[in-house]
């Protein structure tokens, strides 16, 4: 279902950030966690595979907020020690090279873990966000997930499984953010995205678009926009044709309830950052 | 119009039969891949673009409607200057590029039947991160010996990181050396180390008799094409290595981060394959803006311009000679081969 305000879905426990590469998935999503974290709520921003933290390094960077970088080795070793129970067991298991492989490869594993930790996490936190890789990968995460939970079933993981399915079709415990540009092909795969979502998930599904980047209104909305030299002389020129294509094109998407950041100017990222929770915060009323 | 070392980049491709676009997911790789493959048909060449993730309007530009997972000649008879050579695209979807590796790998129909029904590899085929550039090279080199092309443009699938494609394979490829797999192979009742029973009666445990299950149907299935998956994998490398292929970086003010360029040369080089060009997408140098104003197009231009700027002089300064070659922002979508052929002139 298309959740008429952002606000809405921060309600839910589990969040889900959505995205095509070079949208502002990573941006958005960490500065969602700061500001659910500044506002008092305990909150975890889990990561998938960050080049920039250890394997499964997990961190606290304010009172309120951690984050956590999965990766499906150190997931695997994680549980296993938790479901394993004996040491000795453990360590034979752990450390047999195939073990290691079947983990890295195998499909169906890294997905249950990744999802299983996030699971897990919840009940250590008021909010989970996830920032997910780009759409495809995403996709294939959900997708994965539900094919082989079948294969896993009367297992330890097959039971686990189960629950971690029940949280993700819960619409009252789980939402997702998709984001997109205001750029035709990212606008479309937002769409296609979430019809994807919805027909993996076809109890129910709670989504919001957010737009990013738009660009300030510049030039008056025209119907001969694509028409002309395709290349501008002048910065003026280029942003008002730019600015008047989008405007037009977002008047086609008026029925489709979104959240609207505009493109914001900032030289580090941290400056980014306090722009868009500014503007986030001031949009969904988050201190 | 832009800044461009244009003659280089003809001068760097001269003998190259296959270009290979390397770069993170949203920068224009698809487009720019067209726009390269048109610029070489306009002279003459008999040129093929494979493209993984092309939206659906440059699809329908280019006539792709139905299926391509063959290569489909494209009508060019549109374009306002008529192009002396042939244009040529290829959509390769995983299923299909599965079963060619698969047709590959052995002759025997029992084989086959048992790769492309097996849970586990198909799962591999489409999700596994290193199959799908391994489908995508594996498509190059078999269209590459087929010799019908004068040139093959590969458009890498969408990533998260420029180096995911280069590494993909690789990573593949430890998989399938690995003793385990020979681990698989080994009957239940034989002869295991104490260890290694304990080890699948904890698998089991943990997974379920069905997962593996499926996991010994696995290794049964890739035992019959494992050498020549390695072989396989190896003339691919060797192919790529050869001084007839190039790889681009491509990338946009927006997105280059030096770091990332850095580290996509460096891969290039620990495994000995060709630099051809850095290709500087949705560049603003060609406008012209008012220094002193504080507008919005003024501003998102000088600091834009300045990105470049500073993109330009770190490269050159690393005295390596990179091709860098720009490629300006067109003012709207790109909307079709017109469109597409304006963009290639830009690599003249």
């Amino acid at each position: 279902m298309k959740v008429a305000r952002g606000s809405e879905l921060l309600t839910r426990k589990l969040l889900f950030v959505h995205g095509k590469g070079g949208v502002g998935k990573t941006l958005f999503a960490r500065s969602l966690a700061e500001l659910l974290a500044e506002s008092g709520k305990r909150t975890l921003l889990v990561l998938m595979d960050d080049s920039s933290m250890a394997a499964g390094e997990q961190i606290r960077v304010s009172a309120h907020l951690e984050i956590a970088n999965v990766e499906p080795i150190s997931s695997f070793d994680e549980y296993a020690r938790l479901k394993i129970g004996n040491a000795t067991l453990v360590k034979i298991f752990l450390q047999n090279k195939f073990m290691n492989y079947a983990v890295q490869a195998a499909p169906g594993i890294k997905e249950i873990l990744f999802l299983g930790k996030l699971w897990y996490e919840l009940k250590n936190f008021d909010h989970v966000v996830v920032d997910l890789p780009a759409s495809g990968h995403a996709i294939t995460l959900f997708q994965t997930f539900k094919n082989w939970s079948e294969l896993f079933k009367g297992s330890l993981i097959g039971g686990d499984t189960q629950k971690i399915r029940v949280t993700l079709e819960s619409t009252s415990d789980t939402g997702h953010f998709i984001l997109a540009l205001p750029e035709e092909m990212p606008l479309i795969e937002a769409l296609d995205l979430r019809t994807s979502l919805e027909a993996l998930f076809p109890t129910g599904l709670d989504s919001h678009l957010v737009l990013n980047q738009k660009l300030p209104a510049l030039g008056a909305a025209s119907g001969t926009t694509d028409e002309g030299k395709p290349f501008s002389e002048t910065a003026n020129e280029h942003f008002e044709k730019k600015s008047s294509r989008e405007t037009e094109r977002l008047l086609s998407w008026k029925d489709e309830p979104r959240t609207t950041i505009p493109y914001l100017f900032g030289e580090t990222t941290e400056e980014l950052r306090k722009s868009f929770k500014k503007t986030i915060g001031a949009e969904w009323g988050i201190a | 119009m832009g800044d461009c070392v244009s003659q280089n980049f003809q001068a760097a491709i001269t003998n190259k039969k296959i270009l290979i676009q390397c770069g993170t997911g949203g920068v224009g790789k698809t487009t720019l891949s067209a726009a390269l493959a048109l610029n070489l048909a306009a002279q003459g060449k008999k040129v093929l673009v494979i493209t993984m993730d092309p939206s659906r309007r440059l699809k329908t530009s280019l006539g792709l409607t139905g299926d391509a997972s063959r290569p489909i000649k494209l009508d060019l008879s549109t374009l306002s200057e008529s192009v002396p050579g042939e244009l040529w695209a290829m959509i390769p979807n995983s299923e299909s590029s599965y079963r060619h590796l698969v047709e590959s790998l052995t002759d025997r129909t029992e084989s086959r039947e048992k790769l492309l029904k097996n849970k586990i590899l198909r799962s591999f085929a489409s999700d596994y991160s290193g199959a799908n550039e391994y489908l995508a090279l594996n498509e190059l080199y078999r269209i590459r010996q087929s010799n019908l092309f004068d040139v093959i443009v590969l458009d890498t699938p969408p990533a998260k990181n420029t180096l995911t494609f280069l590494q993909g394979p690789r990573l593949l490829a430890r998989f399938f050396e690995e003793k385990f797999i020979k681990l698989l192979l080994l009957p239940t009742h034989s002869i295991f180390s104490f260890g290694a029973k304990k080890v699948f009666g904890i698998l089991e445990n943990l997974t379920g008799a069905g997962f593996v299950h499926e996991l010994f149907e696995f290794g049964a299935a890739i035992a019959t094409i494992q050498d020549s998956f390695l072989k396989r994998l190896r003339s691919i490398h060797e192919l790529l290595k050869s001084s007839e292929v190039g790889f681009c970086l491509v990338t946009t003010p927006n997105d280059s981060s030096i770091h990332e360029i850095d580290s996509f040369l460096s891969e290039l080089r620990v495994q000995d394959f060709k630099l051809t060009a850095l290709l500087l997408n949705r560049s603003l140098s060609h406008l012209k803006f008012n220094e002193h104003s504080d507008a919005f197009a003024d501003r998102y231009v000088r600091r834009i311009q300045a990105r470049e700027e500073g993109m330009k002089s770190r490269l050159h300064s690393r005295g390596q000679g990179l091709v860098l070659d720009s490629f300006p922002e067109l003012n709207r979508d790109v909307t079709g081969l017109e469109d597409l052929r304006h963009v290639s002139r830009f690599f003249e």
